[in-house]
Formats: C-alpha cells, structure tokens, sequence
C-alpha cells in the first residue's frame, strides 16, 4: 500500500471515556505532548555567575526539549509544532534575543558558550525539520496542506525568516537557501506578507532620519510631528544615542542584506515599493551626516566611537550591496537570461532607477566604486540594438560629475569581494 | 535584550499584544518544573526498578536496614517535591535522587545544580540524608553490579535517533566586515608618541652599543616617520638607515633639550 501523506492519514486510538476504538486524524490537538517549553533568555552580557546560572537554567531546559522534539517520530513531531503553543514561541523568542555575532561585546564564559552552539544547531534543525514537506519516501505532507500548516499555524513569518537569515546564513547558506525556497514556494502568502511588512521597514529607515534630525522623505507629505521638531543631529546628541542609532542602523543593513542574500526571489517585492530610490535617498541624507560626527566626537570616547565608525563602515557597505542585489535581480539579472528579445522593459526599468537618483551624488559614487555603473550600461548597450544611448549617457555622464573634486580610488585589487579595503578611500571629502 | 533590532520592529508592529506574553518569564520556569518531574525520570530509572534490583541482588537480612535507608530517601524526595505533587511524583524524584548520588559520596555543586534544575530551590539537609543514604546503600554493591543497572535503562532511552543528526551543520554566524580604523584627518591612524626624551633614550641609547641591530622600522615615533619620509623623497637613493638616524638623533636631542628655543636657534 502506498503511503498517505500525514495530513490525510487517520489513526485509531482508544477513546479514554467510553474505552472504544475511534479513528481520528493523525495530526490533531490529542496527539500532543505535555511538554510545556520555556522562553529563551540571551546570555547576560557580562558573566556574573549568579546570572549565567539562571541562563544555563533555562538553556538546558530548551536545548533537551529540542533533542526530545528532534528524536520524535515524524507524525508527532508535526503534532507538536502544529498544537503547541509554547514551542512556537520558544523558538520565536530564541530567534528574536539571541545574540548576533556582530552585536557581541563580551566574550561569554566557556559552558555559555558551549549550550549557545547546542541551542544554535537544534533550533536550526528544528526550523530545517519544519521547512521540509518531504522527511522521507513514508513521513511526507502533501504540499498543498504543508504551504497551509505553515502558514495558519505560525510557524514561519517574515520577522523569522530575516532573523534565520542572518543568524545561519552565513554557515549554511545552500540548506538555507532551500529551505526559504520551499516556504515561498509551497505558500505563496508570505510574499504578500512580505509586501505588507514593506512599509514598516521603510519607516524603519525614516524613523532613523527624524532620530537623527534629518527629515525623512516622507516628512513633506506628513505634517512634522511637534515633537519631532528641534532634534539634536548626530554631532550634538547624547552619546548613548547616536549608539543606538548606528546599532540599529547596522542591525536593519546586516539583516535586510542577509535576507537578500538567501533569497533575492524577494527583489520584486522590494522594487514594488520603489526600494532602490529610498535606499538610495536615505544613504544620501544619513551617511555623511553620522559619518562627520564620529569623526568630529571621536575624542569623547574613542573605544566607543571607534566601534560605531567600524559599524557604519560595515552598514555602508551592506546598502551598497542590497542596492546591487536588487538591481541584479530586477533588470540585469532577467536581462542576460531573457536573451534580445523581450528584454526592452527590463532595459526601461534599469534606466528609470538611475535617473531617479541622478542628483545623490554621494550614493552614485561609492556605489561606483564598489560596483561600476559603465559595466553595467555596457551590459545594456550588448543585449539590446535599440538601447537609448542619449539616456545611457546621460547616466554615466552623471555618475562622472559625481567624482568631481573626489580623490577617485577606485578598487584595484581584484580579488575578494569589490572594493572591501577600498571604500574608505573615497570617504574623505564629503 | 534592549538591543534594537529591525526583526523587533517588525514583530511590535505586527502583534502588540504577543509582547505582552513574554513578562511569562518567571512563571514559565515554575511550570515547566512541575511538569519536569511527572515526565523525565519517567524514561530512565524508575523508583520501582531500583527497589526490585535491591531485593533481587541482596540477602534479606541486609533489606532491612536498607529498607530504612530506602525510607530516608523517600522522605528527602517528599521534602524537595512537597507532598502535593502524589506518591508517584515523589518516588520518581527518589529515583533521581538514587541516581543522582549512586556514585558519589557527597553533594556537590553539579549535583546541586542537577537538583535545582529538576526541582527548583530546595533545602539542602535534604540532598545530604539522601545523599548519604543513597551510599549506604550502594555500599553493599561493587561497581559493576550497579552500572549493570544503569546500563539496563540507558539502552532503553539510547536508541533514538535525532532529526538531522548526521547532517554538517556550520556555526559560522555573520559578522562585521572589516573596515579601516576611523581616520585622523584624513590619514589612518597611528599610534604615534610625542616623549621624544623616552624615545631617545629607549631607542638610541642601546644603539650606541657595538652589536647594533639595524635599525627597526617599526617604530612608533610620529617624528622618525617624518623625517623618513623626508629623506625618502629628497635624497631617494643615498638615504641609508644611519643618515636617518643621525639626523633623528639631533632632532630628538632638539626636542627634548631644557634649552629655549633662541639658544637653540645660536646654536644651529
């Protein structure tokens, strides 16, 4: 007999009332554990051993529930995920507070170290587990219902999966790749998710402008809050808060590349709400400005202000290739696939977003220096005949006038990614 | 947890109330414990299993006293559970106990831990009656006999297999890229010294000596740099490490001279 997909598969157990056989779904609520997990807490950040106690507590609690959920045959393990509450926010809360790499600050004690790798690796197979339909030739789900079970249930979002990204993407990118993959695949909903979850991550970066005292783009359109009025700029507010700010900028450019990275089937979604030209805007208006005042405050607490110069270098740099990833994945990407014909739209597309930010010269030229623009026009001006050469020209004509004056360094080392060393060269005059 | 984060964002955004749920912190622990001893020892060694083993292996003269020890331990479990949780919960946590302490000869810091993870606080004259009744009893046993036990319930819980555990898992995270240091306008930084009295006397001083080493360029000082850097671009070819040495030299004793600027000035 063939196998059943598990949610078609029915079971019969002993009803505890009456003591009759009943058959019952095999994916139902009776069917769950009493497991009860805890939350996750993120190591305290310096290692008093009254704290790293209660941390190791709670981590063992959650790394040998993991085992257990890992070791489960696969219809209970489904079971589980799909019926229990407390695990599904277990693992949201690892994935939220758990340490990023680049936010570390003090080295952890070694037992700390050692149940953060445990918990790492199990909540990685956790999500791996759940982000596969197919477990085996006998343990699968029909796809339909696997797209629907994720989906209703929770148990991916898109604030995990930027968090997933970040957090295993480096390590285990072609599993990770899969497993997003699949998910957008199988429930095509979380694309509109993604739409949806578009304009807080603009605001996002808005929110960081009117922090920093510089008006975001949309503040012509919304009349200025009170409050928001009067803001201290990055060289005159507390230092704490020009922290805070380069922290969560660098956070928001890691993660937001990182997603990107595993998955730039996204760029699309992006693009629909006109990302290219509000990165590009909001490089323009933030960068100089932070990067002026590190310099200028560097003597207040040079540790400090070193590291943030260290993190908006770093933020810098990720904008610039989020900036590339979807311009890849929108035009030259379906460009150099699309072969001659039909490719008069995407050529069109190409066009649009450099004109639209012909005048921040700033962006245009470290973009340049790490990605040059003419490679690109000359890409165009191969794979279409009727390529508007006015326009192309134009365009490079501008990205020109954008060195003007500027020490033009452009990467000259060939290996490595472009221009890692070099992106500092053409920092100097702003 | 206060660090800002752009999943965060986007979590607030999306569900107000769900960050409400989790200031369950505190109670999510005591919950978890309660429901910890209805269900690990469970799997492993049961209260049950022990006292069969004990009345299997030894005399019955022996059982006697040992019933009592047995009891001793009992009423340790009955103190760190409480007696609410039922005669089952109890013996299970007497099960721990045995297993916890069948080789040790007293409470230590990891046995406390194992306790307190398993149970929450709990008082500490307890651990030690069971503790030392625990080695009463295994006192009548050799090693063996007591791993044959516990090898008995390993093999039972030893056999399952994880998902993905054979799989090349990398913990390789993202981190910063690396970026050149902030610079001092406009040049990279250099840790630079200006006691040019300390640097003379560090680094010329022991020169004079007949072993010299060539002289090392990677020094610190801001001046030495300069003044190779001079050399370098005007007299390209002839400046040799002894000629920038000499007129550092002047330059340090310069430098570091009590004499005022006009007497120097005369002197020169």
């Amino acid at each position: 007999m063939p196998a059943l997909p598990l949610d078609q598969l029915q079971i019969t157990h002993k009803d505890p009332k009456t003591g009759k056989l009943r058959t019952s779904p095999a994916l139902h609520p009776g069917q769950k554990a009493e497991r009860c997990f805890v939350l996750y807490k993120p190591p305290p950040k310096d290692n008093i051993p009254a704290l790293v106690e209660e941390y190791l507590e709670r981590a063992t609690f959650v790394a040998n529930d993991l085992d257990w959920l890992l070791a489960l045959p696969h219809a209970k393990f489904w079971c589980q995920v799909v019926f229990d509450e407390s695990l599904q926010k277990c693992l949201d809360s690892y994935l939220h507070h758990v340490p990023r790499k680049f936010d570390e600050w003090v080295a952890p004690a070694p037992e700390v170290a050692e149940a953060q790798k445990r918990l790492h690796r199990s909540v990685f197979l956790t999500f791996l587990r759940m982000s596969t339909h197919k477990e085996s030739k006998d343990h699968f789900l029909s796809p339909s219902a696997f797209g629907e079970i994720l989906y209703n249930n929770f148990l991916f979002d898109i604030p995990k999966i930027l968090d997933l990204c970040v957090l295993f993407g480096k390590g285990n990118a072609p599993l990770l790749r899969k497993m997003i993959g699949n998910i957008f695949n199988q429930q095509p909903s979380y694309y509109s998710d993604l739409d949806e979850s578009m304009p807080t991550i603009l605001q996002v970066f808005s929110n960081i402008l009117q922090h920093s005292g510089l008006q975001g783009d949309g503040a012509s359109s919304t009349p200025q809050k009170l409050e928001e009025r009067g803001r201290l700029t990055p060289s005159d507010m507390p230092l704490p808060e020009l922290k805070d700010i380069v922290l969560y900028l660098c956070d928001t450019c890691t993660t937001l590349w990182a997603f990107l990275d595993i998955f730039p089937a996204a760029g699309q979604t992006f693009q629909k709400h006109d990302f290219c030209y509000r990165l590009a805007s909001f490089y323009e208006t933030a960068i100089p400005e932070l990067e002026s005042a590190i310099k200028k405050r560097r003597l207040e607490d040079s540790r400090l202000l070193g590291d943030l110069w260290q993190r908006l270098s770093h933020s810098r740099k990720k904008l610039l290739e989020i900036f590339h990833i979807l311009l890849y994945q929108i035009c030259l990407l379906p460009i150099l696939e699309s072969g001659c014909d039909n490719n008069q739209g995407f050529i069109e597309e190409f066009l649009q977003i450099f004109s639209a930010l012909l005048q921040e010269k700033r962006f245009l030229r470290d973009y340049d220096a790490l990605f040059p623009v003419a490679d690109d026009v000359s890409l165009l001006q191969q794979a279409s005949s009727v390529l508007d050469e006015t326009r192309a020209a134009y365009i490079l004509q501008a990205v020109e006038s954008a060195w003007e004056g500027v020490d033009r360094r452009k990467p000259t080392d060939a290996k490595g990614p472009p221009g890692t060393g070099d992106l500092n060269g053409v920092v100097a005059t702003g | 947890m206060a660090l800002p984060r752009l999943t965060g964002a986007l979590r607030s955004f999306s569900n107000v109330t769900k960050q409400d749920n989790y200031n369950e912190e505190v109670a999510d622990l005591k919950m978890k414990r309660s429901k910890l001893h209805e269900q690990v020892v469970g799997l492993d060694l049961t209260w049950k299993k022990i006292v069969n083993f004990l009345n299997e292996k030894l005399e019955k003269k022996e059982m006697q006293s040992i019933n009592e020890d047995l009891k001793d331990i009992l009423q340790a479990a009955k103190q760190i559970v409480g007696i609410e949780n039922g005669q089952e919960a109890i013996e299970n946590a007497a099960a721990f106990l045995f297993k916890t302490f069948h080789l040790k000869d007293s409470v230590g810091h990891s046995e406390t831990k194992a306790i307190k993870q398993m149970f929450g606080p709990f008082p500490s004259s307890s651990a030690t009656a069971a503790c030392n009744a625990t080695s009463r009893i295994t006192s009548h046993f050799h090693e063996d006999s007591l791993a044959a036990l516990f090898q008995m319930t390993k093999e039972e819980c030893g056999d399952r297999v994880l998902f993905g555990s054979n799989l090349t898992f990398s913990f390789d995270m993202h981190d910063l890229d690396y970026f050149d240091e902030l610079p001092i306008n406009g040049e990279p930084q250099k840790t630079i010294s200006l006691d040019y009295k300390k640097f003379l006397n560090e680094h010329f001083r022991e020169h004079s000596t007949p072993e010299v080493k060539p002289v090392e360029k990677t020094n610190d000082s801001y001046l030495w740099c300069e003044v190779e850097k001079y050399l370098n671009a005007t007299l390209n070819e002839m400046a040799e490490a002894t000629r920038i040495e000499d007129l550092c030299c002047t330059l340090y004793d310069m430098l570091a001279s009590v004499k005022s600027g006009d007497e120097l000035q005369n002197e020169v």
